[in-house]
């Protein structure tokens, strides 16, 4: 098998694919790429599958040795890569040839990176994915010295493919979030959700992002606890959100009081602890044209189909 | 006799069908039956979920939409009716002690009891696993007496894997360690998750659960951990 060495590694850095699906019901978290779009982007620049498993790499700062001839793709977070100390493009396939280091310095836009390969990393499946979940204890961070393993030997291309540059996104501009809004909602904590501003907190991960509203929001009574949509506002007695990601317990009973449009989870988890944010209303027919949309641009996305 | 009360479109791939206002246990066992069903029988379902008072359930955007599935549940739900079955009873053995169970002594005080009353009224009920969830392996038991019924602690804390916790009205066990915010009577020495095991955990909704107390050694010998 070709594998590329991990020379140092960031922090969090993971294997997914795009999740575990249907197993919520026994307790699993779905996990998957917490940015969907740039995980798509990775797989669909080497001409992958999506559910093809890539390597998330969160805040950056970490080295890969080749140990045969590979093609990749960078998406994400700006990391500045390299291939032996020369620069390259994020957005891009490359080429690298054996005993070449690959270096992904610190991200100075954005949160996460995906390193995708020809025809995926690979990893024994557990119940049909690749993506870890660490909170289930289903696989494990990725340490130094350890391999990450694939099929393909690519022989030389000369071009890198990029993306085209309108589906780039700027994770800089502090975004309004479109949020999907119950209908029965009671009108005047709907308008304090969306007339607020946010701060994302440093304590927030793969199971979910918290925000500080600079107006706390009214504190609302607990629920019998159910699903959760992945995106879901809970309202915890704080009156400080939480949006629910893909590592989210499979069932709650704070309140739900809105749910971040899919299209919209990409950019709101590439932006930083700290950054201000706010939440802008979206129809639900609305979102679901956008989600239709992105679906049906990178489909296959669920497994089995 | 299930009703669906209300359907809430939570979002754009998922809507959440509600029965009860309230927690029965039949109507938990109901529901988790009549989702088992929907997962077999509708197709383009990413997730069906239920909990005790109602089913969520994630679909196929492309190839589902809220108005077809409503209309193959009501379909569903029409000609279903709820089969009793043949509950199985799974015994678990439980170290009842403070070095494993840092909110034994306090939960007693505070329901005016002692620390025996409070093991002795725990392991002699007989519990039914009304819903799963939360985390894998952790199973909701219905059937507290209510004289050890106790509000969740203020803040969730770190809870050891195999604690047995008290909830309100709900007793469960953590299977891995986790925060939370039960208030910790035991510890179980038997792993309740693997996923080498299929079925991943021993739990099934509407199956009946018995603890029997054990000793320290016993504790140890079964692969607990002080």
């Amino acid at each position: 098998m070709n594998s590329l060495t991990i020379l140092q590694s960031a922090p969090r850095m993971q294997l997914q694919d795009l999740g575990r699906f249907g197993y919520a019901h026994t307790g699993l978290s779905q996990g998957g790429p917490i940015d969907l779009h740039a995980h798509c982007w990775a797989n669909r620049l080497l001409e992958n599958k999506p559910h093809a498993t890539t390597l998330e790499i969160s805040y950056g700062n970490c080295l890969f040795k080749a140990n045969s001839n590979c093609s990749i793709a960078i998406t994400g977070a700006e990391m500045n890569a390299q291939i032996d100390g020369v620069a390259l493009q994020n957005w891009s396939t490359h080429f690298i040839r054996k005993g070449q280091i690959l270096q992904l310095h610190y991200a100075t836009k954005g949160i996460h990176a995906y390193l995708a390969i020809q025809q995926g990393f690979q990893t024994p499946p557990v119940l049909g994915s690749s993506a870890t979940v660490i909170r289930n204890q289903i696989g494990s961070l990725i340490k130094e010295n350890s391999n990450l393993e694939f099929i393909h030997h690519a022989t030389l291309e000369k071009t890198s493919k990029r993306i085209p540059a309108q589906y780039i996104p700027d994770y800089d501009i502090a975004k309004n979030i479109r949020v999907i809004l119950p209908i029965d909602q009671d009108a005047d904590l709907s308008e304090k959700l969306i007339k607020n501003q946010f701060t994302i907190s440093q304590k927030s991960d793969r199971m979910g992002i918290n925000l500080i509203a600079a107006q706390p929001l009214p504190s609302q009574p607990g629920i019998i606890s159910e699903g959760i949509s992945l995106g879901a506002i809970q309202l915890p007695p704080s009156g400080n959100p939480i949006i629910l990601l893909n590592d989210r317990q499979t069932q709650g009973g704070y309140k739900k009081i809105g749910t971040i449009a899919r299209v919209d989870l990409p950019l709101l988890v590439q932006t930083r602890p700290g950054t201000s944010i706010t939440l802008g209303p979206i129809s639900r027919d609305q979102a679901a044209q956008e989600w239709t949309e992105f679906t049906q641009f990178f489909q296959p996305l669920q497994k089995g189909e | 006799m299930l009703d669906i009360k209300h359907i809430d479109y939570q979002s754009e791939t998922t809507l959440c069908i509600y029965f009860s206002d309230s927690i029965h246990t039949q109507v938990a066992l109901e529901i988790a039956q009549l989702s088992d069903l929907i997962r077999t029988r509708v197709p383009h379902l990413i997730e069906v979920i239920p909990s005790y008072t109602s089913i969520f359930i994630e679909y196929d955007v492309l190839r589902s939409g809220p108005q077809q599935l409503e209309r193959n549940i009501h379909q569903l739900l029409s000609n279903f009716q709820y089969s009793p079955l043949a509950s199985s009873q799974l015994e678990l053995p439980v170290f009842y002690d403070p070095q494993v169970a840092p909110d034994l002594t306090l939960l007693a005080e505070k329901n005016n009891l002692t620390v025996s009353e409070v093991i002795q009224i725990h392991s002699e009920a007989t519990y039914t696993v009304s819903s799963l969830g939360f985390a894998p392996g952790f199973a909701y038991l219905a059937g507290l007496d209510p004289r050890l019924a106790t509000p969740r602690l203020e803040a969730p804390k770190d809870v050891a894997q195999g604690s047995l916790g008290i909830a309100d009205h709900q007793t469960a066990i953590y299977p891995n360690s986790s925060p939370g915010g039960w208030s910790v009577i035991g510890s179980c020495p038997v792993k309740l998750f693997d996923l080498n095991n299929d079925p991943i955990t021993p739990f099934q909704i509407g199956m009946k659960v018995k603890f029997t107390p054990i000793t320290q050694q016993e504790f140890i010998q079964q692969g607990g951990r002080l």
